[in-house]
């Protein structure tokens, strides 16, 4: 027992190190703007349908259940704009988070802890190359990026959802339903939740990219270090959203209006 | 890495950028952040909820938001609200222009609703201070309709006493009312009886001094006590004429005192009658009974009705000797002033009393009137009262001080008989006039006509109109 809970606090101290020394990391050259790039294109990129589609429905699904709910109170007409708040403070970056997490996380887990059984991390090491660096410091770069950027599209296109599912129920046009969506909308229900997703990304990429590299075990341990990546970020990704909210609210104290 | 990945990237990347600035400017724009604007300052004691950010609404529109609130420095003075309206809405805006602090719809968040200004009113430039009204609370309305109700009922509780009193008040004086007004009745009756004894006294001594009898008589026709009147008649006139010129003196005095400067001795009048009218009120005090007092202004009231009584008897017997007077009985018979119940056949006849006035007539036999009553007298029957009536009729519709008289007749028999019978007839039927249709007893006549050359059997009913002019 008592072994168990210094192996569990062993790891995160590790976990935590592991962290600063990315964040130490970025900012010293070299740079790897072409790998951050190409990572930008893996993970984010290659993320667009899954985060497109996910927030259209999630957009409609959102819509429907409103309307049930408003309808008792005849307030059908604040669907939109609880929708769009709903959709920008909290649902479009938990749900990008949880998404990413669960294609990122395994993603980055399974190909560094492939890196690794397959000692290529070693070769990059004895070509005298940061593999810390070119490997796990592009990629928590690229997460902190892309995942605003997908929360973003996630957040316009569950609007867009919102408005398919208003629109075939009761004929709203698209002007009054995009002048009532955004009508309670104010910067703080915008700004601080969209950006909190760059710390989102952090956690996810640190995770994961601490699960591959630190892969142990043969081809089994790859898919631990995958299966892990994803149960532990989407955990974090959860359990940190708390904290950001409360600290968002601290600092812009309008956004609990 | 391919160029189109790297072309992908930079979509991707910028794409993101993009829609994420896209974003921020619908809400910018929404919040009116990327047009000119005016700021205005409002005053209230209470903000009501209003937080910097709040919606501004210039007559139901968008138009800007609470920049600031300023929490005032001390206890009385009041929050200083300064808010951001779009400038295109400073045409509308006035210095009268009232802020009143709203909830957007039954459960929305409270918005800065401005009004249009007046047509009037000065322009408002940025930073100026424009009116508020203060937000009402449910609880205030709530508390202050309690109040209202509060003090209504109090009122209506104080008015119903009032009224209670009043009424009490008014209960006791209808009661000595009552009591007076059946003294009073009693008192008239008196007086009516003196003043018809006075008549029937002075009749009797007119009549004697007519026939030249007693000291007065023998002076009525004597031409030398003429001769003295006359005289005195002219020295009269002559008293007349010096009072004439005194007359013309006193409006030269008068004169006089106008064209001198009397204002200040008017003002010094003036204090005079303040003093008067402030020993006045002290007097009026003294009429009204104090607690405790029993005897009051009423029982004053009737002493003095009872003096005037007295005295109204007294001034029945003067007016009835003056009527009588030779020197003033001429005017009162042009005027009518005789009681015409009293008034003889041959005063009738004479037509002084009907001079210049309009007889009209109504002739009623004996057989239309009467019945045959016990001992052979004679009874108003029914018939005649409707008769009567209808001969009456036009009379009523004149004027109650038109004169009327009930001419009684009756043939055969001897002159004696023929009196009596005409008398009584005419009497009857007065009597009866006057008490159904309720007629001024001295207005009303009975003449018995016996000595009249006629046939006639009953009575014929004759008023005298004036004239149309």
């Amino acid at each position: 027992m008592r072994s168990t809970l210094s192996s569990i606090a062993g790891q995160c101290g590790d976990v935590a190190l592991f962290g600063f020394r990315i964040l130490r990391d970025s900012f010293r050259p070299p740079w790897e703007g072409a790998e951050i790039a190409k990572q930008i294109f893996e993970i984010g990129w290659r993320s667009l349908p899954l985060i497109a589609a996910a927030g259209f429905a999630v957009g409609a699904v959102m819509s429907m259940h409103t309307r049930a709910s408003l309808e008792r109170f005849g307030a059908e007409a604040m669907i939109p704009a609880g929708l769009a708040i709903a959709l920008f403070k909290e649902t479009g970056p938990l749900v990008t988070g949880l998404l990413f997490s669960g294609r990122v996380g395994a993603g980055i887990g399974a190909e560094l802890g492939a890196m690794r059984v397959s000692e290529q991390i070693d070769a990059l090491e004895s070509l005298a190359v940061d593999s810390f660096k070119y490997l796990v410091v592009t990629r928590v770069m690229a997460c902190i990026a892309v995942l605003p950027i997908l929360t973003t599209v996630m957040n316009f296109t569950g609007i867009l959802g919102g408005y398919i599912a208003e629109t075939v129920i009761s004929g709203m046009s698209f002007a009054l339903y995009w002048e009532r969506a955004w009508s309670f909308v104010d910067f703080v229900d915008y700004v601080p939740p969209t950006l909190k997703t760059c710390i989102f990304g952090f956690i996810i990429g640190t995770i994961a990219s601490y699960l591959g590299y630190n892969t142990t075990g043969g081809t089994a341990g790859v898919g631990q270090a995958s299966t892990r990546s994803v149960v532990f970020a989407s955990i974090l990704v959860i359990l940190s959203n708390v904290v950001l909210v409360k600290a968002i609210f601290f600092l812009f104290p309008g956004a609990e209006g | 890495m391919a160029a189109r990945t790297k072309i992908l990237v930079g979509v991707f990347v910028l794409g993101g950028f993009v829609l994420f600035a896209a974003g921020l400017f619908i809400i910018g724009d929404r919040r009116l952040l990327f047009s000119d604007s005016i700021e205005l300052r409002a005053q209230f004691a209470n903000v009501g909820g209003l937080k910097v950010g709040s919606k501004v609404l210039v007559s139901g529109m968008d138009a800007g938001e609470v920049l600031a609130i300023h929490v005032p420095a001390r206890p009385g003075a009041k929050f200083e609200v300064r808010f951001r309206v779009l400038e295109k809405f400073q045409p509308i805006l006035r210095q009268d222009s009232v802020a009143s602090i709203q909830v957007e719809g039954l459960v929305g968040s409270k918005i800065l609703q401005v009004d249009a200004g007046s047509e009037t009113g000065a322009p408002v430039t940025s930073g100026a201070l424009i009116q508020s009204r203060e937000p009402v609370e449910i609880a205030d309305i709530v508390r202050d309709t309690a109040e209202t109700i509060g003090k209504a009922a109090a009122v209506v509780d104080d008015v119903e006493e009032r009224v209670g009193k009043a009424i009490d008040t008014l209960v006791g004086v209808g009661e000595e009312a009552r009591t007076l007004v059946v003294q009073v009745r009693g008192d008239s009756r008196e007086i009516l009886g003196t003043t018809k004894r006075v008549v029937g006294n002075v009749n009797e001594i007119v009549d004697g001094v007519r026939q030249g009898r007693g000291t007065v008589g023998k002076l009525l026709t004597d031409d030398e006590v003429y001769g003295k009147l006359r005289k005195t008649v002219d020295d009269v006139a002559a008293v007349a004429g010096n009072a004439r010129s005194a007359s013309a003196d006193v409006k030269e005095i008068v004169a006089d005192l106008k064209s001198r400067d009397i204002g200040g001795k008017v003002e010094a009048a003036a204090g005079n009658v303040q003093q008067a009218t402030a020993h006045a009120k002290d007097v009026i005090a003294t009429l009204k009974p104090s607690a405790g007092e029993e005897r009051g202004l009423i029982d004053d009231l009737r002493d003095t009705i009872m003096n005037t009584r007295e005295a109204t008897s007294d001034f029945a017997d003067d007016m009835e000797a003056l009527k009588r007077n030779w020197f003033f009985r001429g005017f009162f018979k042009r005027r009518g002033f005789y009681d015409l119940d009293e008034v003889s056949q041959e005063d009738y006849l004479s037509g002084k009393i009907t001079r210049g006035r309009e007889p009209e007539r109504q002739w009623l036999h004996r057989s239309e009137l009467f019945d045959e009553g016990p001992e052979g007298r004679e009874l108003l029957s029914e018939k005649g009262k409707k008769k009567l009536a209808i001969a009456i009729a036009p009379y009523l519709k004149l004027s109650p001080n038109t004169l009327l008289f009930v001419e009684g007749y009756a043939s055969g028999g001897s002159r004696e008989e023929q009196f009596l019978r005409s008398r009584e007839r005419a009497r009857m039927i007065r009597r009866y006039l006057v008490q159904r249709f309720d007629l001024k007893g001295n207005y009303v006549g009975a003449i018995p006509m016996d000595n009249v050359k006629s046939d006639w059997e009953g009575v014929s009913i004759v008023w005298f109109r004036d004239k149309k002019k």
